[in-house]
C-alpha cells in the first residue's frame, strides 16, 4: 500500500520548516536546562555544604539561589514558547490534513461516496484527524523531547560517574521491553475501538434521519437498545484500554524506585568494603545522581501516559492513510466549451462494457449508440437493466470498464466538472436538499448564477408564482422540505438542473412519482425546452406523452435502437 | 440502560457513581499521602551515605522503600483505573441520555435538529465534558489533599521558611483562577468553530454527488478552508493560552527557590533542629532533610502550577457541558402503543389550511371499517396534508372522530397503536431486511415479503431476509426500498392505514398486484391511500377528489365519474400515458 500520509508529512514539514527548526532547537534548548538544577543542587550540597568548618558567606548564598531560580526561568521560558510553536504546528497540521482530506474525497470515485456513510466519513475528517494531531504535538514530538531529556540525564551521569551511567545504559533496553508490551496490547484494542466509534456515528445519524419512523411505530426502545449495545462494546473496549493505561506507569516507577534502590545499596557497600566511593562519587554527586534518575523515568513515563492517545493517533492515521489511497476518478482534461468538437456526435458510446467494481457481472458488454446534437432518447428497460448507470457513465460519475464514452469527441469520464455543469442538467427521482434557502437549493449557493437566471429556471417549471406568492419568505425563505409537495420538489430539481442552461438533459424516472398536475407542467416544461436541447430519458410515460424521437431499449447487456 | 433522574445537573453524575468515587477518592488520598515518601526516603539514603551507616542498616532501609512505594503504586493503579472507569461510565451514561432525548421529541422539534451538529454533541462534546469531569474528580481532590499534606509537611521542617515560600504558590494559583474565563470564553469559540465544521463536512459528504455534478465542489472548499482557518486560529488561542499558563504559573510558584534556598542552606550547615521534630526519625537538617525539603517543595510547585491545567480542562470541559445541557432533561419510559378500537372515521365541519390559502373547504362524511378510499388531486392540492392531519401532525379546523375518539385528544400512543403510515421516503436503516420490517431479529417476515412482491428479489439475496441493507449491505433499488417500506407500514396489523403514494416507484403490473394485497387487508379496517395513478381506483370503496376550488368530491368511483368533470380529465390523461 502507498503511504499518502507520510507524503503529507513530508510536503508539511517541507512547507514549514522554519517553525519546526525552530521547534526542535527550543526542544533541544528545554532539555539541556532541564538538567540545570540538578547541577546547581549537586554544586550546592558538595561546595556549600559539605564545608565542615567556618561559615559560609551569604553573598556565596544568594548567588546560588539565584542560580538556581534562573535555572528555572530558563525551563520556563523556554518551554512556554516550545508550547506555543508546538500548538501552532499541530493547529496548522489539522487544517492541511483536513483540506487534503476533503480535496481527495473530491477526487474519490462515485461508489466510495455511495458505500459509505456520512457520519463515518464525518468522524475520519474530525475525530481521526484529531487523533492524528495528538499522536504528532503531544505524542511523538513529546516522545522526541523525552528522548532528548533521556539523553542529556544520561551524558549528565556519565559526567558524574561512568560505573552509574553504564549500570542505566543497562535498563534501557528492560524499559523499552515493557513499553513494547503494553504498546502492542494496546493498539490491537484501538483499532476494534475506532471502528465501535464509528458505528455509533453511523447509527446516531441514520436514526435522526429515520426519526419519524421509529416514532410512529413506537420502536424507541428498540433503538435504544439498539445504540445501548452499541455503546456497550465501546465501553467494554475503552476499560480494556483504560486498565493497559493505569498499569504502565506504576510498573515505570516501581522500576525507578528499584533503581534508586540498587544504586544506593551499591554505594553503601562500596563505602563499607573500600572505604572509597564504590562508584567513584561525592555525597552531592550522589544526590544529584538520584534526582537525576528520578528525573529519567519521567519524561519515559511520559511516553507512557501518552501511549493511549498515540495509539489513537496511529490506529486514526492507517485509516486516513486508507482514506487517501482510494481510488480516484481518472484525471480531469483542462477543457473549456470552444474546445468541445462541432462536427462529431454529440455523444458517441463505442464497444462500451461495464460492470460494478465489486462483481464481475457485466451490466453492458460490447455496445455501442451515437445520439445527435438535438435528438430526443427514451431508454426502456427493466429495473435493474443499467439504465441509470447509463446516464452515471454519461456523466463521468463511473468509468467504463473497457471501450469508451465521448461526449464531443471528448471522453466523457475526462471532462472536467466545471464544463460538465454546462453540459448536462441530471434530473434523477426525488429530490437531494442541501441547506440553506430556497434559492440556494437552485443555486447550490453558487455566486454566478443571478437572481434573473433563478427566476428564469423557476418560470420555465411553473414554480417562480408559487414561491412569490405563497411562501411568506420567498426565495430567501429557510428551505424546509414541507413547504413544497412532493411533485414540487420534482419541479425544483428540475429548475436546479436547468439553470445554467446546460446542452443535455439527463431525466432518470423523474415522472415516476408526480401528481398530474406535476407531470402536466413538467411535460410542458420539457416540450418548451425540447427543441433547443438534447432530451435522454427513462420513462414510459414521458416517451409515450412526448414522443421522442428514438426509443432504445436497454437490456441483454445491449442498448438497441427500436425505431 | 437505566435512566438517569436529573440529568440537567452536574452532580447527577458524580452522584451515580459514588462508590466508584469513594474507591477514587481513597486510593487517590493514600497515593497522594505516599507521594511524600519518595523525597523522605532519599533524603535518608543520602543520609545514609554521609553518615556511612551499616550495609545492614542501608539494605533495610531500602527494603522499607521499596515496600513503600510498591504499596503506593498499587493504590495508583487502583485511582487511574478506576477514574478511567468513572469517566468511561459517565461518557456511555450522558451518550445515553441525550440519545433517549433525542428519540423523545416531538417530530416538530426535530424537523430543525441538524446531523453533524448531533454528531459533534454526542461524541465530541460529551468527550470534553466528561475529560473536565474526569479532572475535577481526581484532581480536585488530589490538589487539595496533596496541598494539605505537603503544607503540613514542609510546617514540619521550618514553619517559617514554609509560610514564606506558600505566598508565590498562592500568587500562582490565583493567576490560574483569574485566566480561567478567559480560556473559558476561547474554548467556546473554538467549541462553535468545531460545531460547524463538522456541519460543513457532513453536508461535503452527504451532498457530494449533487455538487460533484454541479461543479460546487471547488467553491465549497474553498469556503470549507476559510472556516479550517478559522478554526485554526482559535483552538491555537485556546491552546497557547493554556500551555503557556503552566510554566508561567510553575515559575511564579517557583520564586519561592530563593527565600528557601537563602534560609536552609545556613540550617542545613547547622543541622539545626526541625520546626516539629520527628523524634527517632527526622530530628535536625541534615543534608538528607535539606534535599527532602527541597524536592516537596518542587513537587508542590508543580502541582500548583497544574492547577492552571486543571482549571482549563474544567472550564473546557464545562462550556461543553453548557452545550450539552439544553439538550437533555428528565423522560418518562417510553409508552407502548395502544390501539383504539371502534367502527368509523368520521370528519364533522373539518377543514384545512395552510397560512396562505384552503386547501379544503368545510366538509364531513363519514368512512366505515372494510373501505379502501383512493385520494387525487392536483399538485399540492392537500392530498398528503390530509394524510397528515389525519395523523394529527396537520392543523385543521372541524372535527376528526377516529374510532368513537376525538382525534384531537389521542394520545401518542394511541396514534401509534392505531395508524399506520407510509410516507414519501422509504427511509431503512442499515440493518437486516427482518429488522426493518418488524424491529425484531426474529420475528417472521417471509408471508409479508411475499405479499408486497418481494419473492424474486430475495432470491437474489444470499442472506435472504437477514440481507443487511444500506450503506454497509446491499443497497436496494428505490422500488425494493419502498416496497420494503410498505412491508413494515402493513407488517403491524393498525386499524387505519394512511399510504401517501405508495406505488410512485414500481412499474405498472406490479402496482395491480400491489393494489389487491392491500385490498385483501381491508377487513376490519381502513385505508386511504393517495395516488395520482387512478387505474386502480375502481377497485376503491371510496374516491376522494381534490377539486381546484379546494371543495372534494366524494362518493364510489362512478359517481365522482359521472360527476366531477375533473375527476374525468384526471382519469383521461391516466389513459393518455
Amino acid at each position: 500500500m502507498k503511504q499518502p500520509i507520510s507524503h503529507f508529512l513530508a510536503s508539511f514539514v517541507k512547507r514549514h520548516l522554519f517553525l519546526l527548526f525552530s521547534l526542535c532547537l527550543l526542544i533541544v534548548l528545554v532539555a539541556l536546562c532541564d538538567l540545570l538544577p540538578s547541577f546547581v543542587l549537586r554544586y550546592i550540597i558538595d561546595q556549600d555544604l559539605s564545608v565542615t568548618s567556618g561559615s559560609i558567606s551569604t553573598d556565596k548564598i544568594i548567588l546560588d539561589a539565584l542560580w538556581m531560580f534562573a535555572s528555572y526561568l530558563f525551563i520556563a521560558l523556554f518551554s512556554g514558547i516550545q508550547n506555543i510553536l508546538l500548538d501552532s504546528f499541530g493547529q496548522k497540521m489539522i487544517h492541511s490534513l483536513r483540506i487534503q482530506m476533503m480535496r481527495k474525497a473530491s477526487r474519490m470515485k462515485y461508489s466510495y461516496h455511495v458505500n459509505h456513510g456520512k457520519g463515518e466519513l464525518t468522524s475520519k475528517v474530525m475525530d481521526d484527524v484529531n487523533a492524528i494531531e495528538t499522536l504528532f504535538a503531544s505524542g511523538l514530538i513529546s516522545l522526541f523531547v523525552s528522548i532528548f531529556k533521556v539523553l542529556g540525564i544520561l551524558i549528565s551521569i556519565f559526567i558524574f560517574s561512568w560505573s552509574l551511567g553504564l549500570f542505566l545504559l543497562a535498563l534501557i533496553p528492560l524499559i523499552y521491553l515493557i513499553t513494547r508490551i503494553f504498546q502492542k496490547k494496546m493498539q490491537k484494542n484501538h483499532a476494534k475501538n475506532q471502528q465501535a466509534l464509528n458505528k455509533l456515528n453511523n447509527r446516531v445519524s441514520e436514526s435522526l434521519n429515520n426519526i419519524d419512523v421509529i416514532l410512529s411505530h413506537k420502536k424507541e426502545t428498540y433503538e435504544e437498545n439498539n445504540f445501548d449495545s452499541l455503546l456497550e462494546e465501546s465501553y467494554h473496549l475503552r476499560m480494556k484500554t483504560a486498565f493497559f493505561d493505569s498499569v504502565y506507569s506504576p510498573c515505570i516507577q516501581m522500576l525507578k524506585a528499584f533503581t534508586i534502590g540498587v544504586i544506593t545499596i551499591l554505594v553503601s557497600y562500596g563505602l563499607q568494603t573500600s572505604e572509597i566511593a564504590f562508584l567513584g562519587i561525592t555525597v552531592g554527586t550522589f544526590a544529584a545522581s538520584i534526582n537525576l534518575v528520578s528525573n529519567l523515568f519521567s519524561p519515559i513515563e511520559t511516553i507512557g501516559m501518552e501511549m493511549e492517545s498515540m495509539q489513537e493517533g496511529i490506529s486514526g492515521m492507517k485509516r486516513v492513510n486508507q482514506f487517501l489511497n482510494e481510488e480516484e476518478e481518472v484525471q480531469k482534461e483542462n477543457i473549456e466549451k470552444k474546445d468541445l468538437k462541432e462536427n462529431v456526435p454529440l455523444i458517441e458510446i463505442k464497444n462500451l462494457s461495464y460492470h460494478y467494481d465489486d462483481s464481475i457481472e457485466l451490466i453492458f458488454n460490447d455496445t455501442s449508440l451515437i445520439i445527435q446534437k438535438g435528438s430526443q432518447v427514451a431508454f426502456q428497460g427493466r429495473t435493474g437493466a443499467g439504465k441509470t448507470t447509463l446516464f452515471r457513465l454519461l456523466t463521468g460519475l463511473v468509468e467504463p470498464s473497457s471501450g469508451s464514452i465521448k461526449i464531443c469527441g471528448i471522453e466523457a469520464k475526462k471532462i472536467p466538472s466545471s464544463l460538465k455543469s454546462e453540459l448536462f442538467g441530471y434530473v434523477s427521482q426525488g429530490f437531494q436538499k442541501v441547506p440553506g434557502t430556497i434559492k440556494d437549493q437552485i443555486t447550490l449557493k453558487d455566486p454566478s448564477i443571478t437572481q434573473e437566471q433563478v427566476e428564469k429556471a423557476m418560470k420555465q417549471v411553473f414554480l417562480d408564482d408559487y414561491v412569490k406568492n405563497e411562501i411568506k419568505g420567498g426565495y430567501d425563505q429557510k428551505f424546509e422540505e414541507n413547504l413544497f409537495s412532493r411533485g414540487q420538489l420534482q419541479l425544483l430539481s428540475f429548475a436546479r438542473a436547468i439553470v445554467k442552461d446546460p446542452e443535455i438533459l439527463l431525466l432518470d424516472e423523474i415522472s415516476a412519482n408526480l401528481d398530474t398536475d406535476s407531470e402536466k407542467k413538467l411535460l410542458l416544461a420539457i416540450q418548451n425546452l425540447k427543441d433547443k436541447k438534447t432530451v435522454l430519458c427513462i420513462s414510459h410515460r414521458l416517451n409515450e406523452a412526448l414522443s421522442f424521437s428514438s426509443v432504445i431499449s436497454v437490456e441483454n447487456q445491449k442498448l438497441n435502437p427500436q425505431k | 440502560m437505566k435512566k438517569t433522574k436529573n440529568p440537567k445537573r452536574i452532580s447527577t453524575y458524580f452522584s451515580k457513581e459514588i462508590p466508584l468515587l469513594v474507591f477514587i477518592t481513597l486510593s487517590g488520598i493514600l497515593y497522594n499521602f505516599g507521594l511524600l515518601f519518595a523525597p523522605f526516603f532519599q533524603g535518608k539514603m543520602i543520609d545514609s551515605i554521609k553518615d556511612q551507616l551499616p550495609f545492614l542498616d542501608v539494605v533495610s532501609l531500602i527494603l522499607i522503600f521499596l515496600g513503600s512505594i510498591l504499596f503506593v503504586q498499587v493504590f495508583r493503579i487502583v485511582k487511574r483505573y478506576t477514574v478511567r472507569e468513572f469517566a468511561n461510565r459517565t461518557v456511555k451514561r450522558i451518550r445515553h441520555t441525550l440519545y433517549d432525548n433525542i428519540l423523545h421529541k416531538s417530530l416538530k422539534d426535530l424537523e430543525k435538529e441538524e446531523i453533524g451538529g448531533n454528531l459533534s454533541l454526542i461524541f465530541y462534546d460529551v468527550s470534553q465534558a466528561v475529560e473536565g469531569m474526569r479532572k475535577l474528580t481526581t484532581e480536585i481532590f488530589d490538589t487539595v489533599f496533596v496541598f494539605l499534606f505537603y503544607i503540613v509537611y514542609l510546617m514540619m521542617f521550618s514553619v517559617k521558611i514554609t509560610s514564606i515560600s506558600l505566598l508565590p504558590i498562592a500568587l500562582s494559583i490565583l493567576l490560574a483562577f483569574l485566566l480561567r474565563k478567559q480560556i473559558y470564553r476561547s474554548s467556546k469559540r473554538s467549541k462553535e468553530l468545531h460545531a460547524i465544521l463538522t456541519e460543513k463536512t457532513y453536508d461535503l459528504f452527504e451532498n457530494s454527488v449533487t455538487y460533484r455534478l454541479n461543479n460546487r465542489e471547488e467553491d465549497f472548499l474553498n469556503d470549507y478552508d476559510e472556516t479550517l482557518s478559522q478554526y485554526e486560529k482559535a483552538n491555537f488561542k485556546t491552546l497557547a493560552l493554556t500551555d503557556t499558563l503552566v510554566p508561567l504559573c510553575n515559575l511564579i510558584a517557583l520564586t519561592s527557590i530563593v527565600p528557601i534556598l537563602l534560609l536552609s542552606i545556613p540550617l542545613a550547615i547547622e543541622e539545626a533542629p526541625l520546626s516539629i521534630p520527628l523524634v527517632n526519625i527526622q530530628e535536625t537538617w541534615t543534608l538528607g532533610a535539606f534535599s527532602t525539603y527541597l524536592s516537596t517543595f518542587i513537587l508542590l510547585a508543580s502541582k500548583a502550577s497544574h492547577t492552571a491545567n486543571l482549571f482549563s480542562s474544567i472550564q473546557k470541559g464545562l462550556s461543553s457541558w453548557k452545550r450539552i445541557e439544553p439538550k437533555i432533561q428528565d423522560t418518562a419510559p417510553f409508552s407502548k402503543a395502544i390501539s383504539v378500537k371502534g367502527d368509523c372515521l368520521l370528519l364533522e365541519n373539518f377543514s384545512l389550511k395552510t397560512e396562505e390559502r384552503t386547501l379544503i373547504e368545510p366538509i364531513s362524511l363519514s368512512i366505515e371499517k372494510g373501505m379502501i378510499v383512493g385520494i387525487t388531486g392536483k399538485i399540492s392540492c392537500g392530498k398528503s396534508a390530509l394524510l397528515k392531519a389525519l395523523l394529527n401532525r396537520f392543523p385543521y379546523e372541524g372535527k376528526i372522530i377516529l374510532f368513537g375518539k376525538d382525534l384531537s385528544s389521542y394520545t401518542e400512543e394511541e396514534l401509534a397503536g392505531t395508524i399506520s403510515y407510509l410516507g414519501h421516503q422509504p427511509k431503512l436503516f442499515t440493518r437486516t431486511i427482518r429488522e426493518n420490517i418488524a424491529f425484531s431479529k426474529e420475528k417472521d417476515v417471509k408471508e409479508i415479503l411475499t405479499r408486497v412482491q418481494f419473492d424474486e428479489d430475495l432470491q437474489e439475496m444470499k442472506e435472504k431476509e437477514d440481507t443487511i441493507v444500506g450503506q454497509e449491505g446491499v443497497k436496494l433499488s428505490g422500488g425494493q426500498a419502498q416496497r420494503i417500506a410498505l412491508a413494515r407500514t402493513l407488517y403491524d396489523k393498525k386499524d387505519l392505514i394512511l399510504l401517501d403514494d405508495p406505488f410512485s416507484a414500481v412499474d405498472e403490473k406490479t402496482e395491480a398486484r400491489l393494489f389487491d394485497e392491500i385490498a385483501k387487508e381491508k377487513e376490519n379496517r381502513i385505508i386511504l391511500m393517495t395516488s395520482h395513478r387512478l387505474k386502480q381506483f375502481d377497485k376503491c370503496n371510496l374516491v376522494i377528489v381534490f377539486e381546484e376550488d379546494g371543495k372534494l368530491s366524494v362518493g364510489k368511483h362512478e359517481e365522482v365519474k359521472n360527476n366531477s368533470p375533473f375527476y374525468q380529465t384526471l382519469l383521461q390523461k391516466g389513459e393518455e400515458r
